[in-house]
């Protein structure tokens, strides 16, 4: 996926920011052949990206040349020298061993997502993702909700079937009929993190030292086919309420960041926010039969009403590091497991997110497996050993 | 790479076939003779020693003399690091794992009968992994395996990685168990080699209560009997009808237990396509202080309830160009 580093001035500028970076195209992960092993990185399209698979080619152990399938010929690099052209940008750094002529890199780059709707003044996003292989029309959506007397400044989240331009956000077609997941932010300045592919968008958001994680597009990594679940879109946050229960009060601190109940967690550790209902998690996915299902991994359940994750649902918490100090990484799949198999399902993973042990762990850390590296991320204001995830950073 | 199926007479002769096809696929036969009431078979390929034994009525063999040890039909084996000579006592070839407290070696095993075999599967995947899926009767697999894991990082210490596995103990050879390969039990049936932390040089164990080394080691997958084992009700789900010493905080799947149990094994096979997944064994070690390290995962045998949701045991599944022949339990990668 690619991805961006940055900082928010708040979090009106943050989706102004996520805004932009949606605009533009987009890779998967790069496929290396060749003996060298050192790797690509900042790889970003532009507004002009088009679906192509960008090919390049090691001429000498520092000089190559790059080419998209569509776009034909785009010039030439050198190792250690930002790349750029019009549709794509990149940077080749080398490893330990050199490159040799005829390595070759091959990334496929997906065309810029598209913004269906931009309300300015209160910064409600609309968006259409094309999917990895430009033949989807995936819809998310932003809508930002603060009370200033209260301190709380949030982003609602959506996902939709389509789009009605006529339609307010929450009515659009196929939205989550509740109040959904939320993200909670700030009006200060927020470091961030984005992620993006042609199908989903990623983001951790630090928001004092609480980090906030999002989700927005399909599931990357489905176990059924397109024709089975063609559209399994994941809305996922760090907050929610159940509607069958109560609701705060808009001056209630429990829309803050510094929530720290059962209903403030990062959507791939979700929690049952009420116990039993799937509009009260922060993990929604649409399932086959087009219910919202919400996906938790606490224990407060058994009664079918929600799904599940794995690995933190079956306990993560003392999963350790590798005996020779390297981490192990293990992917996140929500299922259902329901009574006497009846309605069982297991979805599929995430994709690009794993769940990492604890130990010796922090925010922000990068763990590096080969080529890949991947950002460390701890779920909102937790820091025990089964509350980290991984997220992968090419 | 290497696969081979077919019907047996009973355990000599699955043993002897057992030997012919490994030649065939390049492991050196040390020693393949007759033994007691059975046969013996020690083979080796690199670091990998293997010792089996057919037992025809009679007990283990190995040097373990206690009250269970009742004459049986079936296996025993263990894998170590050398090859003594034919007049070594069967036991006595050296690096095998030890019983717990003591220096003598120790293994796997398993019960079948004294009929036929109606079905063997005999699968190489081309490292050295060796998987055995042998129907004990119509529709009922127990399965031998040796090899080195997937590892998770480098693990420590000689021959780190190595494992071997039968369906039952040693010490429980008698106790004829219905479960899948590489899954936690009560009964030791899955040994690996690796050093952790204080505990080096030695074999750890799935299932620490028969038949069990000095260290245990765990598996992503629950033992689930279907009924009761001397007190054991794997059908509650009370925490305390767990197996003793399960771990609790590692990434795992249960393997039945009770329907409340939310557990991932339950949910595997979709019901929008009865697609079944598979899944890996992951193996664990338990830390000297406390948790656990993910020791890595067995190739190409995977845990998948397939068989009895829309599949039959033998079925082969295709998945692209690779092809997974089913068993009740697992699945297993065929690569010829």
């Amino acid at each position: 996926m690619s991805y961006e580093i940055g900082i928010a001035a708040d979090y009106l500028d943050l989706a102004d920011k996520m805004d932009a970076f949606l605009l533009k195209g987009h890779t998967l992960q790069p496929v290396y052949t060749g003996s060298g092993d050192g790797r690509i990185d900042g790889l970003i399209g532009t507004a002009a990206s088009v679906q192509e698979v960008i090919t390049v080619v090691f001429s000498s152990t520092t000089e190559f040349t790059v080419a998209g399938s569509v776009t034909g010929s785009m010039g030439t690099g050198t190792v250690g020298t930002a790349f750029s052209h019009e549709k794509v940008s990149f940077t080749i750094s080398a490893g330990s061993t050199p490159w040799a002529v005829g390595d070759a890199i091959a990334v496929v780059l997906t065309p810029p997502w598209s913004r269906m709707r931009l309300v300015s003044d209160r910064h409600e996003y609309i968006w259409k993702a094309p999917g990895n292989s430009n033949a989807d029309e995936i819809y998310v959506g932003i809508h930002t909700d603060y009370n200033a007397s209260a301190d709380w400044y949030d982003w609602q989240l959506n996902g939709f079937v389509g789009y009605s331009a006529g339609a307010a956000f929450g009515g659009q077609p196929g939205a989550i009929p509740d109040l959904g997941p939320r993200v909670c932010l700030w009006a200060q300045a927020i470091p961030y993190w984005f992620f993006a592919s042609g199908r989903r968008v990623i983001m951790v958001a630090k928001v004092s030292t609480v980090y906030e994680t999002m989700y927005l597009g399909l599931l990357d990594c489905p176990y059924m086919s397109p024709g089975e679940y063609p559209y399994p879109l994941v809305v996922g946050g760090t907050l929610a309420f159940s509607q069958a229960t109560t609701v705060p009060g808009s001056a209630d601190a429990a829309w803050r960041w510094s929530n720290t109940g059962t209903n403030h967690a990062a959507f791939w550790r979700a929690r049952s926010t009420y116990g039993t209902y799937s509009d009260g998690i922060q993990w929604r996915m649409r399932r086959i039969d087009g219910v919202w299902r919400g996906f938790a991994c606490d224990q407060a359940d058994s009664t079918a009403r929600m799904g599940q994750i794995w690995p933190y649902y079956n306990g993560f918490q003392n999963t350790r590091k590798n005996l020779d100090g390297t981490y192990p990484l293990f992917p996140i799949i929500p299922y259902d497991g329901l009574v006497d198999n009846a309605g069982c399902n297991v979805y599929g993973e995430v994709g690009s997110m794993m769940a990492v042990p604890g130990e010796a762990n922090a925010s922000e850390n990068t763990v590096t497996i080969g080529r890949e590296n991947w950002l460390v991320v701890q779920d909102t204001f937790r820091t025990g050993y089964g509350c980290y995830c991984a997220i992968r950073m090419d | 790479m290497a696969y081979e199926t077919g019907s047996s007479s009973g355990v000599v002769d699955l043993l002897q076939k057992l030997a012919t096809w490994l030649a065939t696929n390049g492991w050196t036969i040390n020693y393949s003779g007759s033994h007691g009431n059975g046969w013996r078979l020690h083979v080796s390929s690199g670091a990998m020693h293997v010792h089996l034994k057919a037992c025809v009525n009679e007990g283990a063999p190995f040097n373990l003399n206690h009250s269970r040890d009742i004459p049986f039909y079936g296996f025993c084996l263990y894998a170590g690091s050398g090859w003594s000579g034919s007049s070594a006592e069967w036991y006595a070839h050296p690096g095998g794992p030890a019983a717990k407290g003591t220096s003598t070696t120790c293994g796997a095993a398993v019960r079948m009968t004294s009929g036929a075999i109606p079905s063997y599967h005999f699968f190489d995947d081309g490292d050295g992994n060796i998987f055995i899926a042998m129907e004990r009767s119509a529709g009922s697999f127990r399965w031998m395996s040796w090899g080195f894991l997937s590892s998770a990082g480098v693990l420590p210490g000689t021959n780190a990685g190595q494992y071997f596995s039968g369906s039952e103990s040693w010490y429980y050879q008698n106790l004829s168990l219905d479960e899948p390969p590489f899954s936690v039990s009560w009964d030791a049936k899955v040994f690996i080699r690796a050093d952790v932390d204080s505990y080096t040089g030695k074999w750890l164990c799935l299932g620490d209560f028969y038949g069990e080394t000095d260290r245990a080691a765990y598996s992503s997958v629950t033992n689930d009997t279907g009924g009761n084992i001397a007190g054991w009700n794997f059908n509650s789900n009370a925490a305390a009808d767990y197996l003793p010493g399960e771990p609790s905080g590692i990434a795992r799947y249960y393997h039945g237990c009770h329907p409340d149990n939310l557990y991932f094994q339950k949910a595997q096979t979709s019901v929008q396509s009865l697609r079944p997944g598979f899944l890996p064994f992951h193996l664990w070690a338990a830390r000297d202080s406390s948790g656990y390290s993910l020791l890595g995962t067995v190739p190409s045998v995977y845990y998948s309830n397939a068989v009895g949701n829309g599949y039959a045991a033998g079925e082969i599944l295709q998945i692209e160009s690779d092809s997974y022949v089913l068993f009740p339990h697992c699945a297993v990668k065929k690569v010829a």
